[in-house]
């Protein structure tokens, strides 16, 4: 066990506080308290205090009376009764009222209290993990609904929308006009494709492993470059990389790319219409173990009041292009799967740059 | 009679099928259309007033504003601007709720499913045209 266990014993016995400590104090770090309101104090600043220990016997109330009030306030810790007067009734109590999980009869060995904090972590650390667990399947409950949602707008709208294209150019006799369907169909059939594209971007992050791998940001940026040169020409677009790399690099390169092209995808799109001097440029430094991905361009900007919301899966903020929603929601994935950090600074009509920070793996 | 229609929806494709629909009823005098839905209710804000009746088709699920937001706010409209137009709400969606939502409010006057045939959009505007002796 890297990290010491924290426990706290309440007892109006100063005597049996100090002998608990004294005995215990080298495994373990302990919190003592002589009467009920101290030892709430504890529980308050430390909600990482796994076992309470508490005496039966105490002048202002009893200690089942204390566990049935903590276990609404603080119901992780696990709770321990200590008592001499070992009667039916009290034990009846302590297990239908305090939700004990041991009892240790006074005076106490320590053997016997040493094997109470070990069971006792062990059933902490099952339950904890369970409600991690049970955290992690709500969030892919919620993930899983929406998806359900989309299916029926992001993939059957361009389905439909091409099968009444179909309809339509069935029913035509102008080559032209279906000539103008088919290129509208066309579009439909792309949009579709990267949904689904970025679908798989999706499940991979979230079901794949990552692979460790030594990177250089010049070859990456190689790939980089190739598929978005021919963009910027044709949409007279100012390019601009720049790579800094001195000292190796170990990351998985597959998340790297989707944040790069997803970042860069997006700058390139969110264009000003006919504006000049349109700019995209991709900074990339490695320095001290990070490495910083900055890409920036002068376009459209996010509007303030979206800024918190573009990271949501599904989240769209603009009217002016086609998006899946799952652009960015991938990136932030990679970026947090990575140990990374990710930040937005973007005025409406001038431009936005997203800034990555990646530790070394 | 004779309508003029004004379209609201994000898909170029389905703007375009839209129209040929409209086309095909042979009711139309003309189209107006628009990508989203904040151009749309520009325009309807800034039209003066006329005695012609416009149809709005207006597509549900769009991003930024989507048609929910729109009927919000149409629906706060003066009364002599909304008087001017009927809404036909279009969606692709499966989901029950969002139909009878949509449904829900007063200057909606129908909805059609994607894909949907102009025989269809014939009969929902059969409520209007009935409705002004036709």
């Amino acid at each position: 066990m890297s990290e010491k266990i924290k426990i706290l014993y309440l007892d109006d016995e100063l005597n049996n506080l100090i002998g608990f400590k004294a005995s215990l104090r080298l495994d373990y770090i302990i919190y003592t308290a002589q009467n009920s309101t101290e030892a709430l104090a504890y529980l308050d600043k430390n909600p990482d205090i796994r076992v309470i220990f508490c005496d039966q016997r105490m002048p202002e109330k009893t200690g089942v009376e204390f566990f049935e009030e903590v276990r609404s306030i603080h119901p992780h810790p696990i709770r321990i009764l200590l008592t001499a007067y070992a009667d039916i009734e009290s034990v009846i109590d302590a297990i239908n009222r305090g939700n004990v999980f041991r009892y240790v009869k006074k005076p106490w060995l320590d053997t016997d209290i040493i094997s109470a904090i070990e069971e006792s972590n062990k059933f902490y650390l099952a339950n904890s993990m369970l409600s991690m667990k049970n955290e992690e399947l709500r969030k892919a409950y919620l993930e899983l609904d929406k998806f359900a949602y989309s299916v029926s707008h992001d993939i059957r709208g361009p389905l439909v929308g091409i099968s009444g294209g179909v309809d339509l150019a069935l029913q035509s006799n102008n080559i032209d006009e279906i000539k103008e369907i088919l290129l509208l169909m066309e579009k439909s059939v792309t949009k579709l494709d990267t949904f689904i594209l970025s679908m798989h971007d999706y499940y991979s992050l979230e079901r794949g492993e990552l692979k460790i791998t030594a990177i250089d940001f010049n070859e990456v940026v190689k790939e980089t470059e190739a598929i978005f040169a021919i963009y910027a020409k044709t949409a007279q677009i100012d390019f601009k990389i720049n790579v800094r790399q001195n000292e190796p690099f170990w990351s998985d390169v597959i998340s790297i790319n989707l944040i790069i092209n997803n970042l860069l995808t997006n700058a390139f799109k969110y264009q000003r219409k006919g504006a000049d001097n349109k700019k995209v440029t991709l900074d990339i430094e490695v320095f001290r173990g990070s490495v910083t991905i900055a890409v920036g361009d002068n376009g459209t900007g996010i509007e303030g009041k979206y800024i918190d919301e573009i990271f949501n899966l599904f989240f769209r903020a603009s009217i002016q292009e086609s998006g899946s929603g799952l652009g960015l929601f991938n990136v932030k994935s990679s970026v947090l799967k990575l140990n990374g950090t990710i930040d937005v600074n973007s005025v409406l009509d001038e431009g936005t740059t997203f800034t990555v920070v990646i530790p070394h793996k | 009679m004779k309508l003029s229609f004004i379209i609201i929806d994000d898909r170029e494709l389905d703007c375009y099928i839209a129209e040929k629909i409209i086309q095909k009823t042979g009711l139309s005098t003309d189209n107006k259309i628009f990508y989203d839905a904040f151009s749309g209710l520009n325009f309807i804000k800034n039209t003066p007033v006329t005695d012609s009746i416009i149809i709005v088709l207006l597509d549900i699920m769009m991003p930024v504003m989507n048609g929910f937001q729109f009927m919000e706010a149409f629906e706060k409209l003066p009364e002599e601007i909304k008087n001017n137009y009927r809404i036909v709400a279009i969606t692709t969606s499966l989901n029950k709720n969002d139909i009878s939502e949509i449904s829900s409010y007063k200057s909606v006057i129908g909805v059609l499913k994607k894909p949907y045939p102009s025989e269809a959009l014939v009969k929902v505007l059969q409520i209007i045209t009935g409705d002004l002796g036709q």
